[in-house]
């Protein structure tokens, strides 16, 4: 009974014409959209290189600004363990503490210059001077001969530049000449030019420290003199 | 009738890449693909896209395309199942299926057009009776002259289910083709 209505349903549905401009237009449009698109292989291939790339680049420039803040960090900044943390690590690898002593100098003069005109709030200035003290000692212990006047050299230049900087900071000045000579390697009591002469116009032998010093051409004690 | 040659060759040549293996198939399947999915979107410009979707899809599937897994055109059928699908749903804040069964004039004269029907419009109005699941199964087994198995990888469902709602929806079919006459 179904059979025959349903022939002519088929018949009717066969019916159903496919518009022309799809039948003349239709393959062209595929076939460019198919050659633009290349092979399935190739365009996962750019679609994964594409997110790969994207990511390293993201992932680059965040660990770079995020290094470059860690670098930049002062004492008492949260960063600033991170950037200690990191110099550990480079000095095991490399053995050196040049950057050490460099890094603890820079923050010293950028806390000091940030705190211009603002002397009452110079705790960061000042423990960013006993830092770069310390990072001295530290270094010192650790050198040779022909190490140790090289290192001079190094610090004779950064006491020209501290001089400069310090101006108009008694405070941290005053920190800097503290066990002045335990971190500079010299039992010379006085770091200030007036009190060195003083010290230089005794007779040798009553003080032999002195006479050490004279010995020691490269001895930082006179040009560390602040 | 609607008997397709053999294409099986076509088809392995598009998957190593071949644009006119695959234009072959285009051309070949274009008014069968296009006839089902107006019939379920009932609308001429929209089936126009989602044929040319469909084959687009087509092309980006086929090298994951293998015999074992069913026929050719079963798996065509499914990618077009499945584009109306899509846009069906991507569209349905639009309300399209409603609007898309209004395409219709509802002026149409059923009697009369039960013997003079042009362009499929006498089928639509009966099919459009049917639930949507019960017109792609109508289409593709009696009209398609699909096997039980194609449908059901079509349709994605077992082949009893399938038998069983091709009988389902032929006794709807026959109260309604009742009605008209």
């Amino acid at each position: 009974m179904i059979k025959n209505p349903l022939e002519k349903l088929k018949k009717d549905y066969l019916n159903i014409i496919v518009p022309i401009r799809l039948k003349r237009d239709g393959w062209g449009e595929i076939s460019n959209k198919i050659s633009k698109k290349a092979s399935p292989g190739f365009k996962l291939f750019s679609k994964r290189f594409a997110y790969s790339f994207s990511f390293g680049i993201f992932l680059f420039a965040f660990l770079f600004g995020f290094g470059s803040l860690v670098y930049a960090s002062l004492p008492q900044s949260s960063l600033y363990p991170l950037k200690i943390a990191s110099e550990k690590i480079i000095k095991k690898v490399t053995g050196k503490s040049d950057l050490i002593i460099n890094n603890r100098f820079n923050e010293m003069v950028k806390a000091i210059e940030n705190q211009k005109g603002q002397e009452e709030n110079l705790e960061a200035a000042l423990e960013a001077v006993k830092n770069y003290k310390a990072a001295i000692e530290a270094a010192r212990g650790e050198l040779n001969n022909k190490e140790a006047a090289d290192f001079d050299h190094r610090l004779n230049k950064q006491k020209e530049e501290i001089k400069t900087v310090i101006k108009g900071f008694p405070r941290v000045e005053k920190e800097l000449n503290k066990d002045f000579d335990r971190t500079f390697g010299n039992d010379t009591q006085s770091l200030e030019p007036n009190q060195i002469k003083e010290t230089e116009s005794l007779p040798e032998d009553t003080n032999p420290r002195l006479e050490e010093v004279n010995q020691s051409p490269k001895s930082t004690i006179d040009k560390l003199a602040l | 009738m609607n008997k397709i040659p053999n294409y099986n060759e076509l088809i392995e040549e598009a998957k190593r890449g071949s644009a006119n293996a695959f234009g072959e198939i285009y051309r070949l399947f274009l008014d069968r693909i296009y006839r089902f999915i107006y019939s379920m979107v009932l609308d001429e410009t929209l089936a126009e896209d989602i044929t040319q979707e469909t084959f687009l899809k087509a092309w980006k599937f086929l090298p994951k395309f293998s015999l074992k897994k069913g026929t050719f055109q079963a798996f065509l059928y499914r990618v077009a199942r499945n584009s109306v699908i899509d846009y069906q749903r991507k569209k349905k804040d639009l309300r399209l299926p409603k609007e898309s069964e209004n395409f219709i004039p509802d002026n149409i004269n059923l009697e009369k057009n039960y013997e003079d029907s042009e362009n499929g419009e006498y089928v639509l109005q009966i099919l459009k009776k049917l639930p949507k699941f019960e017109r792609q199964i109508v289409i593709l087994r009696y009209f398609e002259e699909m096997s039980h198995k194609d449908i059901a990888h079509v349709v994605g469902k077992k082949e009893n289910t399938v038998r069983v709602r091709v009988h389902r929806a032929l006794r709807i079919l026959r109260k309604d083709i009742k009605k008209t006459k």
